[in-house]
């Protein structure tokens, strides 16, 4: 049942085709071109199923000869012989074709078209085939669940008949539910207390609905493209989940018990449980931060020491006055010595390639190749990519190389480093135009100013980068309002006002006509962030700005409340980007981060194409010397470009991401 | 008899040779010889070196352009006369075009951002010239799009130095909705004139060659295409489709040729 089979070249030339009568050729072009820029040029290579809209996309890449053969058919179909279909129609193909593709006459193959018999034989052999195996294999769907309910449930109750299984299964949810509420208990949730209405509303909210909001918003999530990741990540966790230990299973049991002992009837049940459980909930987090609270949470007295000498405006904090003038026009990039030992190599194969076509070479195969993959693999976690992308990565690179014939003068290694190295260099290649000067005075057309939001974890330095690119953005004659949406931790507001004070002593009004560069819009702590920003861009707009940069809150990525007012603040106003400020210290966190914050604007959304993080700021890259694998996680997650890299800390530290400096650091 | 002959032809060449040199001795013959094979494998591989040279520069004609504009269709018509069902290329491929007696060597570039750059730094040394592929549908939506490409490819150094013609391809003007190639001029004009003061400040990028840091067109002026001076850039219309209108964009190539 495949609505559409194409034979590509990595030229784009579709050699052949086969389409369905119901499909459209449109239709099916346009999911594989979204499959070719959200995969095959995102270095995911290495995932099964691609889904675009109601279409799920398969691919074989084909390295000898530069093929690329597709499978698409409709996502509700679980077509399980695709995956060796693929393979026999690649190598029938192959061998039909073998002279012309060698000598790359494409053009010959387009104009003979005469496959459609050898794939009409290959697809009715392939579809005999499973028909055959499922006749075989016929058994009760629920095994592993109920397998799973009697190891947990049924050695506690011994009930009979059909509502055991219906019981067992909402105990199972339920269970589920519960753990999750008390592993995020027990991770440090400092806000919990102070947002205590906000969380109380989310807790009253009955459980089936948010078990379908978070149902739709994963298909959301897969049918808005590109991010796949997400999708993986959620599973993961909810195996994780599944696997919690006896402890905490047994508690959850109990509990249910408890609440099993009043009502009767299941809808009653139902009815009630969310009360009874958010009593619950609140109970847990009340305990939980009166146990940690004292000892490890000294936050605000922590910041307010910081601030206090911060604030106060001593003439040695004032920045230095020659950083003036320096920051106008684009950013540079960054200094990392480049060597020109790469381009030296490329030539190299240049000379050599005259020999390869008249020496035969080797054909490289899994068993060549992992070996190598490993040691790049470990490399790379060496500096600093997190594991999860790192093995990605290379088995996208794996994918890329096998089959592939080598030259008699190519090493195996060389090849599968160069290879390497040109996936990384086209992954942090930014996939769109970035020129926010550009984008500024577009804006500043339209009678709008532009809005920038800068989120992240707590302490990566989101208000300092933010004080940065005010500065540059100054520098080229822009006016910028400084949103303060930090309405949480402790001397944040007085913060920005410092860095207020220090831009407009570097830039005074008398420089540019008069006119106040910097500004501070805001209304205090404790406040709706989305509200300030919403009144911020209506202030901005009012008295002649061009830039907004809207500073938020840091959160960590499991406090649900926080991560829903940030999806509200970017829900509200729309800013035209999303920073996500991450530091290029962070190892495999950054998977959980990204993912994470990506999910919550996504969720918590209401448009069907939620506005998600479209941009990252590398902060302290100063830091970390050649471990510069932040970077590459971090593109791969979100599959946006890098936008600016914090290299210190004074106004004048902000570069743009040199991609291929970054790669030799990486390779080095 | 012959020999006597041939001896004494010798030594009459040897003296008049001395007549006209007459400081040339047997010793200093030898270092002439010397010298004049040196200078004959010099002079054969500096003609050999002319000739890879003259044939591995200058005959490519690069396809570059935004995703969707045409490149691949455009290729296929002016290389082999058909049209194709194309998808996304992320490979560059290479045909040739005849044109009369000579041809030239035609670079289908990958229009996607990750990977443009990276192909053409792979062929840029081969250009001569380069066809730009507009489509004029989308243009006004893309234009900012356009011109940051265009830009940046007439900044480039290499381009600067090999290419002495562009041609901007405004195709797909069988859309109900395309734009006239002069008014694409004018909007390209009007956004690069502003490009150049967003950009022209830029620091030299480390390790990236002598990118942007040249400025397009002339000083104190609004940036006009026919500033460019070596570069010539001419705007055509064309529907690369079903080869319905080729024959602006093989002129110029025959031109080129
Ligand atoms: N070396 C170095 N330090 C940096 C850089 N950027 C920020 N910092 C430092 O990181 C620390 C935290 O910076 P902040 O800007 O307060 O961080 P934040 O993300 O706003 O913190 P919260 O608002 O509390 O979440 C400060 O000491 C900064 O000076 C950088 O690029 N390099
Ligand atoms: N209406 C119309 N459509 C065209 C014309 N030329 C090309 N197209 C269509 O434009 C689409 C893209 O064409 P391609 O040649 O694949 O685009 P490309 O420039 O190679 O794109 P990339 O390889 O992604 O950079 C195809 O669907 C073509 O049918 C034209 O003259 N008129
Ligand atoms: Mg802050
Ligand atoms: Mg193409």
């Amino acid at each position: 049942m495949l609505d559409f089979f194409a034979v590509i070249t990595k030229g784009g030339l579709v050699l052949w085709y086969f389409q369905d009568v119901a499909q459209q050729l449109k239709t099916s072009i346009d999911a594989i071109n979204a499959l070719i820029r959200n995969v095959v040029l995102q270095e995911r290579g290495g995932m099964d199923i691609y889904t675009h809209g109601n279409l799920a996309l398969k691919q074989q890449l084909d390295n000898e000869f530069d093929l690329l053969f597709v499978a698409v058919y409709q996502n509700i179909l679980q077509l399980s012989y695709v995956d060796k279909f693929l393979s026999d129609v690649q190598r029938e193909f192959r061998e039909r074709y073998r002279d012309d593709l060698k000598e790359g006459l494409y053009y010959k193959i387009i104009a003979s078209g005469d496959f459609q018999e050898d794939y009409r034989r290959i697809l009715h052999a392939a579809e005999a085939q499973t028909q055959l195996v499922k006749a075989e294999v016929k058994k009760p769907r629920s095994f592993h669940e109920s397998a799973k309910s009697t190891k947990t449930v049924s050695s506690m109750i011994v009930r009979g008949g059909d509502r055991e299984q219906q019981r067992q299964q909402q105990q199972a949810a339920a269970a589920k539910k519960a753990a999750k509420k008390e592993g995020k208990a027990k991770r440090r949730d400092i806000e919990c207390n102070n947002n205590s209405k906000e969380t109380r509303v989310e807790e009253l909210e009955p459980e089936e609905d948010e078990e379908d909001e978070e149902e739709v918003a994963e298909t959301n999530v897969l049918v808005n493209g590109g991010e796949i990741e997400l999708s993986s990540a959620i599973e993961t966790e909810k195996k994780a989940e599944d696997e919690l230990d006896e402890e905490t299973m047994r508690r959850n049991r109990e509990k249910l018990f408890n609440k099993r002992a009043g009502p009767k009837t299941p809808k009653m049940d139902k009815a009630k449980s969310p009360k009874a459980k958010g009593k619950k909930g609140k109970e847990a987090t009340v305990w939980d931060l009166c146990g940690q609270d004292s000892k490890s949470l000294d936050y605000s007295s922590k910041g307010g020491s910081g601030n206090a000498t911060q604030s106060s405006l001593r003439p040695d904090f004032l920045p230095d006055q020659s950083q003036i003038g320096t920051l106008s026009g684009n950013l540079r990039g960054m200094d990392i010595p480049a060597e020109k030992e790469t381009q030296k190599k490329s030539s190299q194969g240049g000379v050599f390639s005259m020999f390869r076509g008249l020496v035969g070479g080797k054909t490289l195969t899994e068993a060549d190749l992992d070996p190598v993959l490993e040691k790049l693999k470990d490399h790379l976690i060496g500096k600093n990519v997190a594991a999860e992308i790192a093995g990605k990565l290379c088995q996208s690179v794996g994918k890329k190389l096998e089959g592939k014939v080598l030259g008699t003068f190519e090493g195996i290694t060389t090849t599968v480093r160069n290879t390497l190295t040109e996936s990384l260099v086209q992954l942090l290649t930014p996939k769109r135009r970035l020129d926010i000067l550009r984008d500024v005075v577009e804006a500043k057309k339209t009678g709008r100013p532009y809005t920038m939001a800068f989120c992240g974890v707590n302490g990566v330095g989101k208000s300092t980068n933010l004080a940065k690119i005010t500065f540059w953005l100054v520098e080229n004659e822009f006016r910028v309002l400084i949103a303060a949406c930090d309405t949480f931790r402790a001397g944040a507001v007085e913060q920005l006002r410092t860095h207020m004070h220090h831009l407009n002593a570097l830039h005074p009004p008398e420089r540019h006509n008069g006119q106040v560069m910097v500004q501070l819009f805001e209304q205090g702590y404790g406040k709706d962030a989305a509200e300030i920003a919403r009144h911020a861009i209506d202030f901005s707009r009012k008295n002649g700005f061009d830039v907004v940069l809207i500073d938020t809150a840091g959160r960590m990525q499991d406090n649900e409340p926080l991560m829903r007012a940030l999806a509200k603040l970017i829900l509200v106003n729309e800013p035209d980007l999303t920073l996500f400020v991450g530091e290029a210290l962070v190892g495999n966190e950054a998977v959980d981060q990204l993912v994470k914050f990506n999910r919550a604007l996504a969720n918590h959304s209401t448009s069907n194409n939620p506005q998600i993080i479209d941009g990252i700021l590398l902060t302290k890259f100063d830091t970390i010397d050649d471990k510069v694998g932040a970077a590459i996680s971090m593109t791969y997650i979100t599959g946006q470009p890098i936008v600016f890299v914090g290299t210190g800390q004074t106004y004048t530290d902000l570069r743009n991401l040199d991609a291929k400096a970054v790669v030799h650091a990486l390779m080095k | 008899m012959a020999d006597e002959v041939r001896a004494k032809k010798r030594i009459s060449l040897k003296e008049t040779f001395r007549s006209v040199v007459p400081e040339l001795n047997e010793e200093n013959m030898l270092y002439l010889q010397v010298a004049v094979a040196l200078l004959v494998g010099l002079l054969t591989l500096f003609l050999l070196w002319r000739l890879l040279r003259g044939t591995s520069r200058g005959r490519g004609i690069l396809l570059m352009g935004l995703c969707e504009s045409g490149k691949t269709q455009m290729f296929s018509r002016l290389c082999h006369g058909v049209d194709v069902v194309s998808v996304t290329s992320i490979k560059e491929s290479s045909g040739t075009y005849t044109a009369g007696k000579k041809s030239l060597t035609l670079y289908d570039l990958p229009g996607h951002e990750r990977i443009r750059y990276g192909a053409f730094e792979k062929v840029k040394k081969l250009a001569r010239g380069i066809i730009f592929m507009v489509d004029s549908g989308t243009i006004q939506k893309d234009v900012r799009d356009v011109a940051d490409f265009l830009y940046t490819v007439l900044c480039d150094g290499a381009v600067q130095s090999k290419v002495s013609r562009v041609l901007v391809v405004c195709n797909k003007q069988d859309l109900t909705l395309a734009r006239a190639a002069p008014l694409i001029q004018k909007t390209l004009e009007k956004e690069i004139n502003l490009l150049r003061v967003t950009k022209a400040s830029q620091l030299q990028s480390v390790g990236e060659g002598s990118n942007n840091n040249s400025f397009l067109g002339k000083q104190g002026q609004d940036f006009e295409f026919s500033h460019l001076g070596p570069i010539k850039v001419e705007f055509v219309e064309a529907v690369a489709k079903s080869g319905e209108n080729l024959s602006p964009v093989t002129s110029w190539l025959q031109q080129l040729a």
